[in-house]
């Protein structure tokens, strides 16, 4: 899912047997996400939709699928068009390493090919109407992914536990000591450093970011998250994080945030109502993550 | 869910909410419980999103404020054209305790001043008249009632037990109340089950009163079942049977005997749709009523739930119309067993028009409501005598609710 995985389980030597089998299980079930969502494997159901965009024929959807298919369509809506999963195509003119834009001729040809509302979810099934449309389930399949494993723990009897996808955090309980789970949002200027600490109990952490992708042009420093309907760079924040009950809908609100520009992120985080910390290019921290802790540690727990 | 308090007879719930506030809203943003539906259809979720208590501690102030327009000047024989006017003041306190548990405490004063009907008579003109009841009476009651529920994965159980004083009236009510989901999450049966047992000893005041201690004992019971259509439709049934034994009369009212059982029994349907473009859901409520004393109703409520950043608003209008009851008369009849002139057991259809606002500062929640009832004869589906003592009234409501950690 395009980064590290990892699951910590505190339990008592009793519990060992049970805490290792619920790992691999766990493993074993995030594997198996991965290459049901996944648009780099040929016969992952997303390159199957994929293939057929635009042929007429239909892609049969499982409960989850069409569920996960679903939420994609209320963010779109929420977001008024700024998440869209079809967007994905459009990187292919945009070259992030020197910050140049490809062939502008290419880019409106592409945007035809771009829109949630051209894809069709009718009777547990879906099709992308334009011929080389691609839907990039990758923004929401890591959260949910998280959120997954996490439960599959809890229903093996787990009862502290801390999964971790690619930056994004799903706690269960607390320490076996009793302590919250103490974790760090990475800087997105320097990733290896955590520019702030939060406590989380039973809760879930998510972030988006540029971390250090992104093209300067004009004085004007941009995203590498391409806003939909131009199909040019989103003058945003650096990084956003977001705390809610489910890791899937905070990081929904995080990536959003990112497709924000950077003036009106703020609203946009207001209306979800959860705790959340937008960095800027400047360094500059803004939310009431950081407002409750100036000293950088947050008192932040959910149960 | 959310919709598996409606119809729960459990009185704190009911005395809390609002007029036409039937389920409580969780604490979450408008945007988030726009996502949410889709959230709670993935399997992750199933067993994660299912019941748990509170996440926050809640305390509530609400006031109300009934008037009862002045009787026509036509329809007064004798008394006073000033009818009820009736303050309502309730506290509510709401708390998460551990993680499986809450307890909750409500407080109601009703403080009632005004007079009521005590007889119809014929006017000169050889038309039904009201004798009011003289006086000004003025009444003060106090409920307070506690509820405990316990949560699990796969639904929720409450045990009510209220209280309720005036100088005439006393009621010591207690009420059962569960609540299980389906394994999908898509579908919530309720079932609930109360007892009151009530005494009456009438205050002998302006007008005479003829007993001096009477016992009434009502049992009732309902059961429902809610379900999710689509992520953004919810449909909802349900049945009630209520069954009351002992004074079932009228103390204050001159020709007033009514027989000493009384059974209702009450289906009830709601519908909630919400259109993500608006952001708003239209709710349609319909419920049928029927008892053994010959009256029949029907109820039918559509209301619009528009959200804004962080206001809601809510216009609703309200259709209401009842059949007579057997021994109803319009002047009693003396010569049954059973009589009354109350209009309330009249024939008579009725309409209300309110609108519901609420803003939300932070933790803090403000509401307001107003609600305009009036009522007609000409009106009702079922024909019958016209009682000439119908009431029309103003209601309005504020309240302010701080939720914190």
């Amino acid at each position: 899912m395009g980064g590290p995985a990892r699951i910590t389980i505190e339990h008592t030597h009793t519990l060992s047997p049970i805490a290792k089998a619920a790992c691999h299980s766990a493993e074993a079930l995030l594997s198996a996400l991965e290459s049901r969502y996944s648009r780099y494997r040929n016969n992952s159901l997303v390159s199957t939709i994929n293939r057929r965009a635009g042929s007429g024929k239909r892609t049969p959807l499982d409960q989850e699928a069409v569920a996960l298919m679903q939420f994609c369509q209320a963010l779109w809506e929420q977001s008024a068009g700024r998440f869209d999963p079809t967007s994905g195509i459009l990187r292919r003119v945009w070259n992030f390493r020197d910050g140049t834009l490809g062939d502008p001729g290419q880019l409106e040809k592409l945007l035809g090919k771009v829109g949630w509302d051209k894809v069709s979810l009718e009777n547990d099934s879906a099709h992308l109407e334009e011929p080389e449309m691609e839907i990039d389930l990758g923004g929401v399949v890591k959260e949910y992914a998280a959120d997954k494993a996490a439960q599959h723990l809890r229903d093996q009897g787990i009862e502290h536990a801390l999964v971790e996808l690619a930056g994004d955090v799903v706690t269960i309980g607390t320490q076996q000591g009793g302590e919250p789970w103490r974790v760090g949002i990475s800087d997105p200027n320097e990733p290896a450093n955590a520019i702030l600490t939060v406590e989380l109990v039973n809760a879930a952490l998510a972030t988006s970011g540029t971390y250090q992708r992104f093209i300067d042009s004009n004085g004007q420093r941009y995203s590498h998250f391409l806003n939909p309907v131009t199909g040019w760079p989103v003058e945003g924040p650096s990084s956003v994080s977001v705390i809610s009950d489910t890791c899937l809908t905070a990081g929904a609100v995080a990536t959003v945030a990112c497709l924000t520009p950077r003036a009106e992120c703020p609203e946009w985080l207001e209306r979800a109502g959860a705790p959340w910390l937008q960095v800027d290019f400047d360094g500059r921290l803004s939310g009431p993550l950081k407002a409750k802790n100036p000293s950088g540690r947050s008192e932040r727990t959910c149960t | 869910m959310v919709l598996a308090l409606q119809g729960a007879a459990v009185a704190a719930i009911k005395k809390r909410s609002a007029p036409g506030e039937t389920e409580r809203l969780q604490a979450k943003s408008p945007l988030m419980r726009a996502l949410g539906a889709s959230v709670a259809a993935l399997p992750a979720y199933q067993g994660a999103l299912a019941d748990a208590p509170p996440e926050f501690t809640e305390v509530g102030l609400r006031y109300s404020r009934y008037s009862e327009d002045n009787l026509a000047s036509d329809k007064l024989i004798a008394g006073s054209r000033e009818r009820y006017d009736i303050d309502v003041t309730q506290l509510w306190i709401e708390a998460p305790v551990g993680s499986s548990w809450s307890i909750a405490l409500d407080v109601q004063n009703d403080y009632m001043s005004g007079a009521s009907p005590w007889f119809v008579g014929t006017t000169v003109e050889g038309q039904p008249g009201v004798i009011m009841s003289g006086a000004s009476i003025q009444d003060n009651r106090v409920e307070v009632g506690v509820t405990t529920r316990y949560f699990w994965a796969d639904g929720n159980a409450g045990f009510n037990v209220s209280h309720s004083k005036e100088d005439d009236y006393e009621a010591l009510a207690l009420s059962f109340d569960v609540a299980w989901n389906s394994a999908d999450n898509a579908r919530t049966w309720s079932l609930s089950a109360s007892n009151s047992d009530d005494k009456v000893v009438p205050v002998d005041g302006n007008i005479p009163v003829f007993i001096d201690r009477e016992d009434l004992d009502t049992q009732s019971a309902y059961f429902g079942v809610s379900q999710i259509l689509s992520r953004t439709a919810i449909v909802r049934v349900g049945l009630s049977y209520t069954l009351s034994d002992g004074y079932l009369s009228d103390p204050y009212k001159l020709f007033d005997q009514r027989p000493d059982r009384h059974r209702r029994s009450a289906l009830s349907a709601g519908y909630r749709k919400f259109f993500t473009e608006a952001q708003g859901a239209l709710q349609f409520d319909y419920r049928f009523y029927t008892d053994d004393w010959g009256t029949d109703s029907h109820t039918v409520e559509l209301a619009w739930h528009q959200n804004f950043n962080r206001t809601t608003l809510m216009p609703y209008l309200r259709y209401y119309s009842q059949s007579e009851a057997d021994f109803f008369g319009v002047t009693a009849d003396l010569n049954a067993d059973y009589y009354a002139d109350d209009y309330r057991l009249s024939s008579y259809g009725a309409f209300t028009a309110g609108l519901r606002g609420t803003v939300q500062i932070g933790d803090w929640q403000l509401e307001g409501q107003l609600e305009r009832y009036e009522s007609d004869n000409k009106w009702g589906l079922y024909s019958g005598e016209a009682a000439p003592a119908l009431v029309d009234f103003w209601r309005a409501t504020v309240g302010i609710t701080w939720r914190f950690d």
